[in-house]
């Protein structure tokens, strides 16, 4: 119980938040936080001036006008707070990207309420802000960026939604960090040659007929063949259905070796291998990749690609809050 | 910047540029035609920039430009302080802030400024109009604010921006308003100013001046604004007895007459003999930026911050530069100073050589009589017998006003009577006074007050008799109606012969306009009363009568810090709320929806989904397919769609209202 307490008054969450959250994040009363502005500042100076005048010239209207002014602006507290109150946050799914590129972090903020919200700044610390409106009852998906040194996984790091409408005097603002990780592959050298002949091993067994180029033959249909490669002419001759085999697999696979990269430091040699991963992906090869403590088959393919980047990606790192 | 291009203007540079004429409409009359004309230009200039059409100045150009007109500034005012000359540079200041604004922060310190212009404005007027005009004024400044905050997308049309803005703004205002009336009223009132008043608080029109000259103006004004307002406590006192005192001038110099250096009598002056019940009532005098204060003949208390003087006239101790009000006590029967002699001397002096043909007629009537009553009466009955005429355009007088009047133009209003009256009792041996102030009043026929107008302005005449004091004698009142030459100054000039004023506009279309204007005299009055005349004293009568009698400025302080409270709460759990009716929306029509069935009979059980509920409906109404299946996909669509589109809501509110099933 006092903990509980101790936890919700800490200090530290009126600047840096609540620390990672799962999303959505929902902002409440108790996340939202709002204070005046600089200009919010000046004009309280304006106000005690227009009071001072008021009392000097024992004015009504002057009176009348400070108070309405005044009031106002204690209105628009309400208005600024309300602005953020009960918005949800979550955030899309983050593509990884290497090292150097930039990454898209999809944000959406769903307004499920009759009010329309206007002018949310979305922002990391320290960056210009994305401003958006965000209509009643529709959600609003908004791209920020993030420019990842260090490969790895990463969780997002804390970003603020605020806000300044409607009169600009106060700021309401409210941290979000959600608990929501994305991949940066290491950053790949600038080579564009795949390692030397000597590190293609040739297949012993050689054509399984799994490939895709040359038809090898037929065998009996098993379940889960693709319907494209069933010999339909035999099928409709009623031979029953066999399978139309080719090969093509035939060519050599590639092992990209982590031991044959000796005496690079470690950074540098995870960036050869996955310049090493990309080319040989565009160039359709079959490939594997052998790091110290991993071992990936050859093969090849888009998820293929991604675990080897991933497996580089890791190599050695633990997830990072940034 | 595309050569020839109108650009579109943004909802908030056409906001700024509306608020700064805004506040500088009020100040037009009180500045020199080529201020304004300059200003006129920097705003021009602007909205030509924001059309795409010129570049801004650059800092060089901006810099001679302030330079110069602050030097004309200079050159008209001698300073850049005080309220015309302040206000000038302010405006000065203003205008060219809009040729370098250039940013969001730039844009927010116009509205700054623009709304410390509006306090200068104050200064000038605080009329109910410009309280109206500073509820407008105040909409469009916080529709520029938002304006200023907010980046509409560009696919919204400016006409929805505009209406969004200031449906925003007046809903602020509306909220902020009791707010603003609860500090209006409860924050505590410090009396008199904190430093010394600027020194050109303006000069007010009145139809009473420090010093009076028959003969040197030609002509009277007729000038119909509210000099001040009275409400009785009691009876009204007889349209003979309205006689407002003010002014009072002792000293004569042939031509003119004045009061130089009011002596203040350590006597307590309202000890006189009073007869008859004494006439209660509050007077709310209407700034004159003088310190005179008016009061019925005769006044028996004198009001806070002021003294009599010895001519029984009462001076504020400030000028009257704002609507004052003071509780008065006057009794219209009195007798005063009855054997008071030492210091008559000074109301007989005479210039040497003045008005000889009439001390010629004095000599011949102290002949026949030397009894100054008969004096008195010989006089009112020269001007009622010989060929006087009342006339509010008499013919100017030269050499000497008094003769000239008597013996060749006899055409004059009441200053000329009481002045040449005062100067024939001075040559008689007859201590004698010219007294100003006002005559009459109109009673508001809507209201329960009475309007004491600038057109009522008056003088006339003291005159001390033994045994009998100082007694008031309106030479004006003996010129037969016949004489005089307008007919509405009959019943002005003669309101204490009995006359009712109302007689005189017969026709229904005058009535109608003296209806509207006497109810806007009541609204004004209203004004005075409750904004403008509002101080610690009203504050704390307001507090007594309800329920708070001799408040502290403690319990003030605490009640109003209470009350706002109290306030806030209300407008923040309004504006706060949770909205979980509009997350219940989708429940709240689907429970219409299945009011609507119950009618026909149809009740959905515990157990039962909407789908099997909706299944049940159509085994039995085939008719109603279409429409119970309609309304249930929606609902299950927004119930089990984890963020349903605004659009589906619509539309199942539609289908719900549509449903009209037959039974």
């Amino acid at each position: 119980m006092l903990q509980q307490l101790s936890q919700r008054f800490n200090f530290r969450r009126f600047f840096v938040g609540e620390g990672p959250q799962p999303p959505p994040y929902l902002l409440h009363h108790r996340n939202v936080y709002i204070l005046p502005t600089r200009h919010g500042l000046i004009f309280a100076v304006l106000l005690l001036l227009m009071l001072t005048a008021a009392i000097n010239y024992n004015n009504n209207l002057v009176y009348l006008l400070t108070f309405l002014l005044a009031s106002l602006s204690v209105v628009a507290i309400l208005h600024t707070y309300r602005n953020l109150l009960r918005l949800i946050v979550t955030t899309g799914h983050i593509e990884p990207r290497f090292v150097g590129e930039t990454l898209n972090v999809p944000i959406r903020i769903d307004n499920r309420h009759g009010s329309e919200r206007f002018s949310i700044e979305v922002s990391f610390p320290g960056e210009e802000p994305c401003i958006v409106d965000v209509t009643a009852h529709q959600q609003q998906c908004i791209d920020l960026e993030r420019f990842p040194q260090q490969r790895g996984y990463h969780i997002l790091s804390r970003f603020t939604l605020a806000s300044r409408f409607p009169l600009g005097l106060f700021r309401a603002w409210a941290h979000v960090h959600l608990m929501q990780p994305y991949l940066v592959y290491p950053r790949p050298a600038a080579i564009n040659q795949l390692p030397a002949d000597s590190l293609y091993k040739h297949k012993v067994t050689g054509d399984h007929g799994v490939g895709t180029d040359d038809f090898a033959g037929l065998r009996q249909y098993h379940a889960g063949d693709s319907l494209r490669h069933i010999h339909w002419k035999a099928a409709a001759r009623q031979q029953g259905l066999l399978t139309k085999q080719f090969g093509g697999d035939r060519s050599e696979e590639l092992w990209l070796e982590w031991k044959n990269l000796p005496e690079i430091p470690l950074e540098q040699r995870l960036s050869i291998l996955t310049r090493w991963v990309l080319l040989a992906e565009r160039e359709g090869k079959s490939y594997g990749l052998r790091l110290p403590e991993l071992v990936l088959e050859p093969d090849h393919g888009a998820i293929h690609r991604h675990h080897c980047l991933q497996a580089l990606a890791e190599y050695r790192t633990e997830t990072q809050y940034d | 910047m595309t050569e020839g291009k109108i650009q579109r203007l943004s909802p908030s540079s056409i906001l700024i540029l509306l608020s700064v004429l805004m506040v500088l409409i009020p100040l037009v009359p009180y500045m020199p035609l080529w201020l304004i004309l300059f200003y006129l230009i920097l705003i021009s200039w602007r909205l030509m920039h924001d059309l795409g059409r010129v570049p801004l100045p650059g800092r060089f150009i901006r810099l001679v430009m302030v330079l110069i007109a602050l030097g004309l500034i200079i050159f008209q005012y001698f300073t850049l302080f005080g309220r015309t000359a302040g206000s000038a540079f302010l405006a000065l200041l203003l205008c060219m802030k809009l040729l370098e604004m250039h940013n969001q922060r730039d844009r927010m310190v116009v509205i700054f400024l623009a709304s410390f212009m509006m306090v200068l404005g104050f200064l000038f007027s605080q009329s109910l109009f410009t309280g109206i005009y500073m509820i407008i004024e105040a909409v469009i400044l916080t529709t520029a604010l938002i304006s200023i905050n907010h980046t509409p997308a560009s696919y919204v049309s400016y006409t929805t921006t505009y209406k969004q803005y200031l449906r925003l703004a007046s809903r602020m205002l509306v909220q902020a308003a009791p707010l603003c009336i609860l500090l209006f009223v409860l924050f505590p009132r410090i009396p008199g100013p904190l430093w010394g008043m600027p020194e050109d608080v303006a000069s007010a029109t009145t139809g009473l001046s420090e010093e009076m000259s028959p003969g040197r103006i030609s002509q009277l004004s007729n000038n119909d604004a509210v000099a001040f307002r009275v409400k009785f406590k009691h009876e009204i006192p007889e349209p003979a007895d309205l006689y407002w005192r003010g002014p009072v001038f002792w000293n004569f110099n042939g031509t003119r007459w004045d009061a130089p250096g009011s002596l203040f009598s350590s006597r307590l002056e309202t000890e006189y003999e009073k007869y008859g019940p004494a006439v209660d009532y509050t007077l709310t005098l209407e700034p004159h930026q003088q310190r005179w204060l008016f009061a019925l003949d005769l006044p028996a208390i004198i009001p806070p911050q002021s003294r009599m003087t010895t001519e029984l006239q009462i001076l504020s101790l400030h000028v009257i530069d704002k609507v004052t009000r003071y509780e008065m006590r006057s009794y219209t029967r009195y007798r005063i100073e009855p054997d008071f002699s030492i210091n008559l001397q000074r109301y007989l002096v005479l210039p040497k050589n003045s008005a000889p043909r009439s001390q010629q007629l004095i000599q011949q009537w102290l002949a026949e009589s030397p009894d100054k009553h008969q004096i008195v009466k010989n006089a009112l009955r020269y001007f009622r017998d010989q060929e006087f005429y009342y006339s509010r355009t008499p013919p100017l007088l030269f050499d000497d006003p008094v003769d000239e009047f008597l013996f060749q133009t006899r055409k004059g209003y009441c200053e000329h009577y009481a002045s040449a009256f005062t100067v024939m009792m001075r040559q008689a041996g007859i201590p004698a006074r010219v007294v100003t102030g006002y005559l009459g009043g109109e009673m508001n026929p809507l209201s329960d007050y009475m309007i004491v107008r600038q057109s009522d302005a008056h003088a006339w005449s003291e005159v001390w008799l033994e045994q009998q004091g100082w007694i008031r004698i309106d030479p004006t009142s003996m010129i037969p109606p016949e004489r005089i030459e307008n007919t509405a100054d009959i019943f002005r000039r003669q309101a204490q012969a009995g006359q009712e004023r109302q007689l005189i506009e017969l026709a229904w279309l005058g009535q109608t306009f003296r209806q509207g204007r006497y109810a806007w005299d009541a609204v004004n009055n209203r004004w005075n009363q409750w904004i403008i005349g509002f101080n610690e004293k009203r504050q704390l009568a307001l507090l007594s009568t309800l329920g708070m009698p001799d408040i502290t400025w403690r319990g003030m302080t605490f009640l109003l810090f209470t009350s706002m409270t109290a306030i806030l709460l209300v407008v923040g759990l309004y504006l706060l709320r949770s909205s979980k009716k509009q997350l219940d929306r989708v429940n709240t029509l689907y429970q219409r929806f299945l009011s609507k069935m119950a009618i026909l009979g149809f009740t959905k059980q515990e157990h039962e989904t909407a789908l099997s509920f909706a299944s049940r409906v159509k085994s039995s109404r085939n008719d109603m397919t279409q429409q119970v299946d309609g309304i249930t996909r929606l609902y299950n669509k927004i119930r089990y769609t984890p963020h349903p589109p605004g659009y589906l809501y619509e539309k199942l509110e539609l289908a719900v209202k549509k449903f009209q099933p037959t039974p």
